[in-house]
């Protein structure tokens, strides 16, 4: 899941940065509002984060350009503003969600999985394809009975593949959705992730596959008939 | 406890009551001597009929146990001699024995006169059993029978002239003392119903009359601190209360405004902690949750975000204390001029850094002020360190000495005016500032209140691209001359 954030305080930008990559989110992050949008519009977040007040552009302005562009990303304010007045105002403007600083990280955490959840309009926060179950919330994946251990990296690629499951996605989408900007759009990290995660779900006796390439388009993640 | 009404009560009703009485003793004595002066006027009617009856010899009859052989009296003495009648004579020699007496007072004993002369003296007698006369005693010759003889009031001889009798005509004051009676009793039941009615109505007057007061103390009631908007309604109230109303109306302003600073304060307080706790939450919550990747970086900020902390509670404390006036100056000459050179000094290099085209304009030669080294220092020292700041890289900054004050000029081609009216309140900040986690936002504020607290007046405004900040000691007066550039 790719996240943008948008936070001025840097300490707290670059605290939170880490924290959401270490959980496994890939993070875009800025101090400026007028970056901010230009990124938003131009990057396919699974959800993003907006403080209210910022430089040059505030939250609410760029939500309110996103929103008239068509641009229907998730977004969470995190904010130092807690009048009822301020979260009503951030609600109605189009945000999904509200968080007031300070505030604990696992309920930042919990909130973020919630609105990349509600990206692909799952409720639930256990995914099962066939035998494999993978749960957001407690950001743990089993096949069969058996437990399975993945980086971050490994179980946000299974997560988008999973919510994404029977449709083909392509590197690109991987490559937007679970890398951050840091990643060359030239190596091939995708497939290289792709054929470790392969491996890793692959347990049991003769387990089936469940991660299928579609030549030149892409993956596909579905349980197929024998 | 005070009580308004009750006071205005004591002193109404203590005021009627005393006119009251005074209006009743006035009636009163007035009524007693306009009834004694009619007795009076009938004394001497009854003087001159004796008198006249007494040349006549008609005095006293003999049928008053005392024969004269004398004929028996005139029709117009018989008001004396009905023992019913309230008028009556008696004579006396000057010794004091009873010559004469009218029947009318055959059974009474008058006081013997005391030394009287012709000149009639009225006064008022009261009997051993209590009935009162209103008495005319004056002294009269002896009887001589005769024209030639002495005559009461008989002016011919010089036995006459001094008299040696004494006659005392009297009249019973019994009707006059009923009457008197009566009219007290009117007064008294008139007293007691004007006292009833009164109470009465000064117990209405005072609550119509006190009413405005009572619309006040409940709309002053009214009034609480979430409230602050109400106003009193003054177009009803009484001209003596629309001062008190004015006064009223623009206490509550000012406490709205101060209330609505304050609150907008600790909002702002509130705004300023909430980012550096979030911050210090977010790196103590990430080293807990992966202890082993934590970094040094870690305590680095959480050393700054403390000492951010320790900074913004010392500005607020600073604010605080000056805006409270609960500061001891320590007045003495300050050379502009030197305090700029000191100061300008920690900034130099910084300014170096960023290429900044800065410098020193004496526009009054050696420019001093009456003020607090250290006080004035620290203005000073925030504005060049907002200068040297805020001026884009390449940029310029002057420092101009007047006379009265200085003069901080710097590039600012962002600034609006908009933002140049906020400058000075609490919290504001550029937005270049907001992000480095350094400003809290009160330096401006803080300076302009220090500014205050030294008599000098710190503003600013916007001027081609370039803002110019002055601080200014107003009453200064311009002594010095001069001007050279560096």
């Amino acid at each position: 899941m790719r996240l943008l954030l948008v936070e001025d305080s840097k300490r707290l930008r670059e605290t939170l940065t880490l924290a959401l990559k270490r959980t496994g989110y890939a993070v875009d992050a800025t101090g400026d509002g007028q970056e901010g949008l230009w990124m938003a519009e131009d990057n396919p977040y699974d959800a993003a984060i907006l403080d209210i007040m910022l430089p040059s552009l505030d939250g609410l302005q760029i939500l309110k350009k996103l929103r008239d562009g068509g641009n229907e990303t998730p977004v969470m304010f995190l904010t130092a503003r807690d009048r009822v007045d301020d979260r009503v105002l951030g609600l109605r403007t189009g945000a999904d969600d509200y968080l007031v600083k300070p505030f604990a990280l696992e309920e930042l955490l919990a909130r973020v999985e919630v609105l990349c959840r509600r990206a692909y309009q799952q409720a639930s926060s256990e995914v099962e394809v066939a035998d494999l179950r993978l749960d957001t919330a407690a950001r743990v994946v089993s096949r069969g009975e058996r437990p399975l251990e993945l980086t971050a990296r490994e179980f946000a690629l299974l997560e988008y593949l999973m919510l994404r499951q029977g449709h083909i996605v392509s590197r690109t989408q991987i490559e937007e959705h679970i890398y951050d900007d840091m990643v060359s759009p030239m190596s091939n990290v995708v497939d290289s992730a792709i054929c470790a995660l392969r491996r890793k779900i692959a347990v049991g006796v003769n387990p089936a596959p469940l991660i299928h390439t579609r030549r030149g388009q892409g993956y596909v993640l579905e349980a197929r008939e024998p | 406890m005070k009580s308004i009404r009750r006071r205005l009560t004591v002193w109404l009703l203590g005021s009627l009551t005393l006119l009251w009485l005074g209006v009743s003793v006035g009636i009163y004595t007035s009524v007693q001597h306009s009834l004694l002066k009619t007795v009076d006027a009938e004394l001497a009617v009854s003087a001159r009929t004796i008198r006249f009856s007494w040349d006549q010899n008609e005095v006293v009859p003999p049928d008053a146990g005392r024969p004269r052989g004398r004929k028996p009296p005139p029709q117009r003495l018989f008001n004396f001699e009905d023992p019913a009648s309230a008028l009556g004579f008696q004579i006396w020699t000057v010794e004091g024995e009873l010559q004469e007496s009218s029947a009318s007072l055959s059974d009474v004993e008058m006081p013997v006169p005391g030394p009287v002369s012709k000149t009639p003296v009225f006064t008022t007698l009261t009997l051993e059993g209590g009935e009162r006369y209103r008495a005319m005693q004056y002294r009269i010759g002896s009887p001589g029978r005769g024209k030639g003889g002495n005559r009461p009031g008989s002016r011919g001889s010089a036995e006459g002239a001094s008299g040696n009798l004494m006659v005392s005509i009297v009249r019973d004051l019994q009707s006059v003392d009923q009457a008197l009676s009566s009219l007290l009793s009117g007064i008294l039941i008139v007293g007691g119903i004007a006292a009833a009615g009164g109470v009465v109505l000064v117990g209405l007057s005072l609550s119509n009359g006190l009413r405005p007061l009572k619309s006040l103390a409940e709309q002053t009631r009214s009034i609480d601190a979430e409230n602050l908007h109400a106003r009193f309604e003054n177009e009803e109230a009484p001209v003596e209360l629309r001062p008190v109303y004015e006064q009223l109306n623009d206490l509550i302003h000012r406490l709205e405004t101060s209330f609505e600073r304050e609150r907008r304060f600790s909002s702002d307080l509130a705004h300023e902690m909430r980012t550096p706790v979030a911050e210090l939450r977010m790196l103590s919550e990430v080293a807990l949750k992966w202890p082993d990747e934590s970094e040094e970086d870690t305590h680095t900020d959480t050393l700054a975000i403390a000492n951010q902390l320790d900074s913004m509670i010392e500005n607020l404390l600073a604010l605080a204390r000056w805006e409270s006036g609960d500061f001891e100056f320590q007045r003495e000459p300050v050379s502009l001029e030197a305090i700029v050179r000191k100061l300008w000094g920690r900034f130099s290099l910084q300014a170096e850094k960023k290429n900044l085209d800065a410098g020193l304009k004496l526009l009054a030669g050696n420019a001093v002020l009456e003020t607090d080294e250290g006080m004035f220092s620290h203005i000073l020292s925030n504005l060049l360190s907002n200068a040297v700041e805020y001026t884009p890289e390449g940029g310029r900054i002057r420092c101009l000495v007047h006379a009265d004050g200085m003069e901080v000029i710097n590039s600012a081609p962002d600034l609006t005016e908009e933002m140049v009216t906020q400058m000075f309140e609490r919290y504001w900040r550029a937005d270049v500032a907001r992000s480095d986690g350094v400003h809290s936002g009160l330096g401006l504020s803080l300076a302009r209140s220090c500014a205050r607290a030294l008599g000098l007046t710190l503003t600013a405004q916007l001027d081609g691209g370039e803002l110019h900040i002055q601080l200014k000691d107003e009453a200064a007066s311009s002594s010095h001359h001069g001007s050279k550039e560096e």
